[in-house]
């Protein structure tokens, strides 16, 4: 079932213009090295160029990709980013030593496009940034999350069971180097987790601090992402084709599981 | 809904959501963009605290502001200060590990940042009704779907939440083991985000038919139950805040590029 949209395309001029602000934003950060990290007076240079090109590129590609979607897919985005929060509740419940906070976004990438992936996952971070104010600068890595999970389905990738692990743990890569000099410069290196005691090691062994972010990343985000995107795999494959057909890129997923 | 929003009559709560939204940002570009690390410290003590009682909502803000941040503070005060190479001055030996002035400063200077970061949007978010945030957006040119989608998410998750709490009682009541080994509660994941997923997506259809019998997808202007009162001076505020913004960040841009 599919309704008309206001637009049938993203805004490519502001989704492009968001796109560089991010890539640029993180070269200068990650490539060029201001005196942020240093101890320097100007400290905070750093946390305010990251706060500052990541929010503007966040909401320059939302902005450009919000009015495209047909209306059954507004009704789903919704649900997708409750999916988000719940079953990252579960997690939590069950002890797991995983997020899993991003199975709703992956699951819209694949089931309806890059574009409503990547904003299931910018809105995420949004809301989730309502209650903790923490999560709203990482919203960028979201939505290349959902973005990169869409496009990976596009290709097929998610036809061959094999291939979608590889498609969760190039995604997880990603999404832990462009969160990295976030959590550097305005987090000073650390997330509040378990997994900080990653960045303690890798600090004693001399790394910088944004290496050591990215190395704490690299061990986290991986595993996460793949183990998201298998269960999304399960899930797409699992459900019936009544339900399925109604999403427009359920044609490039596997629909049943192979013999 | 779900929401930190504390509904009281303050001169802050009536201000247009957007122009709290500008404000801290303002406080937030001002704090990072000043050249001294204790900034964020001072504007947090002089400026959000007291705006705090004005808001009438010092208790929640205080609360919540610092178990946001506890948990970060702790682990920047441990990891920075033990371990920092870059330090060359040693404040304490404990055992094979030392203390370093630098770090322990490194510490301090995120700590304030975190604090009041998350501090100025938590005002903002205290004393703004997020539906109302949400018009007060849309009137501004935000899209109006995205608005949707904003508002009914936070209707929407004690929903799943509450269906989620039955699919686990379901579940173990036929012995589903959701304790003890990590492959054990692993294993227990499946039959327990299956359900829940394949149950929001049969949700989407009736959801769209609601949307649509209510001109969801109508391009034309539509009517708000709330009417947002924006005097010309909280405009101009505004407009001002994101000027001084706006150079703040290309100043300080500038300078760190050369």
């Amino acid at each position: 079932m599919r309704y008309g949209a206001s637009q049938s395309r993203p805004q490519w001029l502001l989704v492009g213009a968001g796109l560089a602000v991010v890539a640029a934003t993180y070269l200068l950060l990650v490539l060029s090295r201001p005196s942020g990290l240093d101890q320097s007076p100007t400290a905070n240079t750093g946390a305010l160029i990251a706060l500052a090109g990541y929010l503007i590129g966040a909401g320059l590609i939302i902005w450009g990709v919000a009015r495209q979607f047909t209306t059954s897919t507004y009704a789903l985005i919704p649900l997708a980013i409750a999916i988000n929060i719940v079953i990252g509740e579960i997690v939590t419940l069950l002890k797991l030593p995983l997020y899993l906070d991003s199975i709703g976004t992956v699951l819209v990438g694949v089931l309806v496009g890059p574009w409503a992936g990547a904003a299931t996952g910018g809105l995420a971070n949004i809301i989730w940034g309502l209650f903790r104010a923490v999560p709203l600068p990482f919203a960028v890595v979201a939505i290349v999350i959902g973005l990169l999970a869409g496009l990976f389905a596009r290709l097929g990738w998610f036809k061959r069971i094999y291939l979608v692990p590889i498609a969760g743990l190039l995604t997880g890569l990603v999404a832990a180097l462009l969160s990295a000099p976030l959590s550097a410069f305005i987090f000073g290196g650390v997330t509040g987790g378990g997994t900080d005691a990653l960045v303690a090691a890798f600090r004693a062994y001399g790394a910088t601090l944004l290496q050591a972010s990215t190395f704490q990343g690299l061990a986290a985000d991986p595993l996460d992402k793949l183990i998201s995107f298998v269960i999304v795999y399960f899930i797409v494959v699992a459900l019936p084709p009544r339900v399925r057909s109604r999403f427009s890129q359920s044609g490039t997923t596997a629909s049943q599981l192979p013999r | 809904m779900i929401s930190l929003y504390q509904p009281r009559d303050s001169p802050i709560h009536r201000l247009h959501p957007l122009t709290k939204l500008t404000l801290s940002f303002g406080l937030i570009a001002v704090a990072l963009g000043a050249p001294v690390d204790w900034a964020p410290l001072l504007l947090y003590v002089a400026v959000l605290v007291p705006l705090s009682y004005v808001a009438q909502v010092p208790g929640p803000f205080l609360s919540t502001s610092w178990r946001l941040l506890l948990p970060f503070a702790i682990s920047l005060f441990l990891i920075q200060s033990f371990f920092f190479p870059e330090g060359t001055q040693i404040l304490a030996r404990l055992g094979p590990l030392t203390v370093k002035a630098e770090g322990v400063r490194f510490a301090f200077a995120s700590t304030v940042r975190i604090l009041l970061i998350t501090g100025a949007l938590l005002l903002t978010l205290l004393t703004t009704h997020p539906g109302l945030l949400m018009t007060g957006l849309v009137q501004k040119g935000f899209p109006p779907p995205l608005a949707y989608v904003v508002v009914t998410t936070l209707q929407i998750v004690p929903q799943m939440r509450e269906r989620a709490r039955t699919i686990i009682d379901a579940q173990r009541a036929r012995g589903l083991e959701t304790q003890g080994s990590l492959l054990v509660r692993m294993r227990a994941l499946g039959p327990l985000v299956g359900p829940l997923v394949l149950g929001a997506l049969l949700d989407v259809e009736e959801r769209t038919l609601a949307l649509e019998a209510r001109a969801f997808s109508a391009t034309s202007a539509k009517t708000s139950l709330y009417d947002l009162r924006d005097p010309a001076a909280e405009r101009i505020a505004r407009w001002a805040v994101v000027l001084g913004i706006a150079g703040l960040i290309a100043w300080r841009l500038l300078e760190a590029l050369q």
